[in-house]
């Protein structure tokens, strides 16, 4: 066989395989929003859900599932760029570190339902938490924690040497080189890895369940105090996400149109983590742009 | 303009240590007594004693791998942050010991000013990549910083190119603009040395002329001390020539008399490119 024969034999083979990934990936998103776009409606995404009859929303579980992503990112990204300079700027190369490395990289392969009954064991029973937002955004944050290390820790890894001996040449301190110099450099990549996470924090169910909670308590939408019990904000209070909703639906929800809820709810969450997914894209790009990269 | 006084190197006593080497010559701002830097085992600089006269320009030549950028390196105590980089000797600046524990690392490193081989702009503006040393060490007034950065990137000859375009993305310039900003980005801490680390060597030859009218301009102010593996360039713009050699000077003086009259063979050699 020549190597142009050959050529031509990978190549096809190649079509062939791409070709079976975007039939499958395509044919999921057509089932999903098929079925699930005709039941959204304004109505749908803001009202509360209905348990024996006909025409309940998700409106709470919609806003669940925000006000956690906003609490799992304000524990954990703190946490991960601390972690991701000092592992890109400060590690050397020790058998100590290497561990802490293998660690990070079990930790991120970890099934969520066992993160999510570790959070029930230790958020939910020793800390006195209860099912809880607080709960679920500190399993979520423990879900989220190494993957973020790992991005944050790459963008720094990916600003040249060069930068930082630019810095040193100024008279800067290493700190002081890291926080005016490299975070603003790796500020593109460190943002696009924090949405792309949180895309795959808000499809969480698992590690949500024994956390977070699989009800949601009557909540009052004109109360902001989150020290008041019917308030959204209160953290204290449990809180059923999307995933989460769905996921309990189809197991033991009665209402007629459960089917029909547990369709829209899911083509929902689609729709949401393809808005995370194209706006850390653009934020990126935009981010690339201002600073000139080319 | 650029002050000639001995400035405290010291911050915490405010007081100039004074150096005790005897032979220490006031004329030059900088000098070097039998440095010499080791990587691991390898020696990269054996015993190099060298003074830089003040308002000058003085060239280190050698083939590649003779020490001259390590040297040109352990100046400002870049070799500090390198592991395993070991360094003895002296390094007198202004009469002070720069090895001396008393000295701050971080005023060294204002006075005594770098730019390397490629251009390295910081992800920011043309207006913060020149601004931020003067904020780092306190600057705040937004008029004080403009000046600055006006002033400094006119005596990098880059002003009448960029003065539109203050607070867009450095990175969108090209190389030899790139290269000139950084040089404005070092001058604006006011230092009295320049140590230029092959410069133009990844420049177009219009950047690279550019680059050198610039350093003949700057000499006037400013102690410079440039690497280059261009003989002409070498010729064109030094008073004073070092040539390197497996870590050490085999000939240092006037740029005049190395280039048509120099004393060591070797030397002959390697301006006329048989070595290298």
């Amino acid at each position: 066989m020549s190597a142009k024969r050959k050529d031509q034999l990978a190549t096809a083979g190649l079509y062939v395989i791409v070709g079976i990934i975007i039939t499958v990936l395509a044919g999921l998103l057509g089932f999903v929003f098929v079925k699930g776009v005709p039941q959204l409606s304004w109505q749908f995404i803001t009202s509360p859900p209905q348990i024996f009859k006909e025409g309940g929303g998700v409106g709470p579980q919609l806003f669940n599932s925000f006000y956690l992503l906003v609490l799992t990112l304000i524990i954990s990204v703190p946490i991960a760029i601390g972690a991701g300079i000092y592992l890109a700027e400060y590690a050397k190369d020790h058998w100590i570190i290497r561990c802490i490395r293998v660690l990070i990289e079990v930790l991120s392969s970890l099934p969520s339902i066992v993160v999510g009954l570790f959070g029930f064991l230790f958020f939910v029973l020793y800390m006195g938490w209860g099912f809880s937002i607080l709960s679920g955004a500190f399993a979520l944050s423990v879900f989220n924690l190494p993957l973020l290390v790992r991005v944050i820790e790459q963008s720094i890894h990916n600003v040249p040497k060069s930068q930082r001996e630019a810095g040193w040449a100024l008279g800067f301190s290493k700190w002081e080189t890291i926080t005016t110099i490299i975070l603003p450099a790796a500020l593109p990549g460190i943002v696009t890895g924090i949405i792309l996470a949180s895309g795959r924090v808000f499809g969480e169910a698992a590690a949500l369940i024994y956390t977070a909670g699989m009800s949601t308590p009557i909540i009052d939408f004109t109360n902001w105090n989150p020290l008041s019990p019917t308030s959204p904000l209160h953290p204290f209070r449990p809180a059923e996400t999307m995933a989460v909703h769905i996921w309990k639906i189809n197991g033991e929800g009665i209402m007629p149109d459960a089917a029909a809820i547990s369709d829209g709810a899911a083509a929902l969450l689609i729709i949401s983590i393809l808005f995370f997914n194209f706006t850390s894209r653009f934020i990126g790009n935009l981010l690339f742009k201002k600073m000139g990269a080319n | 303009m650029q002050s000639v006084a001995l400035q405290p190197v010291t911050m915490k006593t405010n007081r100039i240590k004074q150096a005790d080497s005897p032979d220490l010559q006031y004329s030059s701002v900088l000098q070097t007594t039998n440095l010499s830097v080791y990587y691991g085992g390898h020696c990269a600089v054996d015993q190099v004693s060298l003074s830089f006269p003040k308002q000058s320009v003085t060239a280190l030549i050698g083939p590649s791998g003779c020490g001259k950028s390590t040297f040109l390196r352990s100046i400002n105590r870049m070799n500090d942050d390198v592991d395993s980089c070991r360094t003895e000797g002296a390094i007198y600046y202004e009469g002070v010991d720069l090895h001396s524990p008393h000295v701050n690392l971080h005023e060294i490193r204002k006075q005594i000013g770098m730019v390397f081989q490629r251009p390295v702009p910081f992800a920011k503006s043309i207006f913060k990549n020149v601004a931020a040393g003067p904020m780092r060490y306190g600057v705040k007034d937004k008029k004080e910083l403009q000046r600055i950065v006006e002033e400094n990137l006119k005596k990098a000859a880059l002003w009448e190119e960029v003065k539109d375009q203050l607070h867009t993305s450095a990175l969108r310039l090209s190389g030899g603009q790139q290269q000139r900003l950084c040089i404005a980005r070092a001058l604006a801490l006011q230092p009295s040395v320049l140590l230029l680390d092959e410069p133009a060597s990844a420049l177009d030859p219009v950047s690279t002329t550019k680059i050198e009218e610039l350093i003949s301009q700057l000499k006037k102010d400013y102690t410079i001390v440039i690497v280059t593996h261009n003989m002409q360039q070498a010729a064109r713009i030094s008073d004073e020539v070092a040539y390197f050699y497996m870590g050490r000077v085999i000939e240092h003086g006037p740029t005049e008399q190395v280039f048509t009259n120099p004393r060591h063979e070797q030397t002959a050699h390697y301006i006329n490119g048989r070595i290298g």
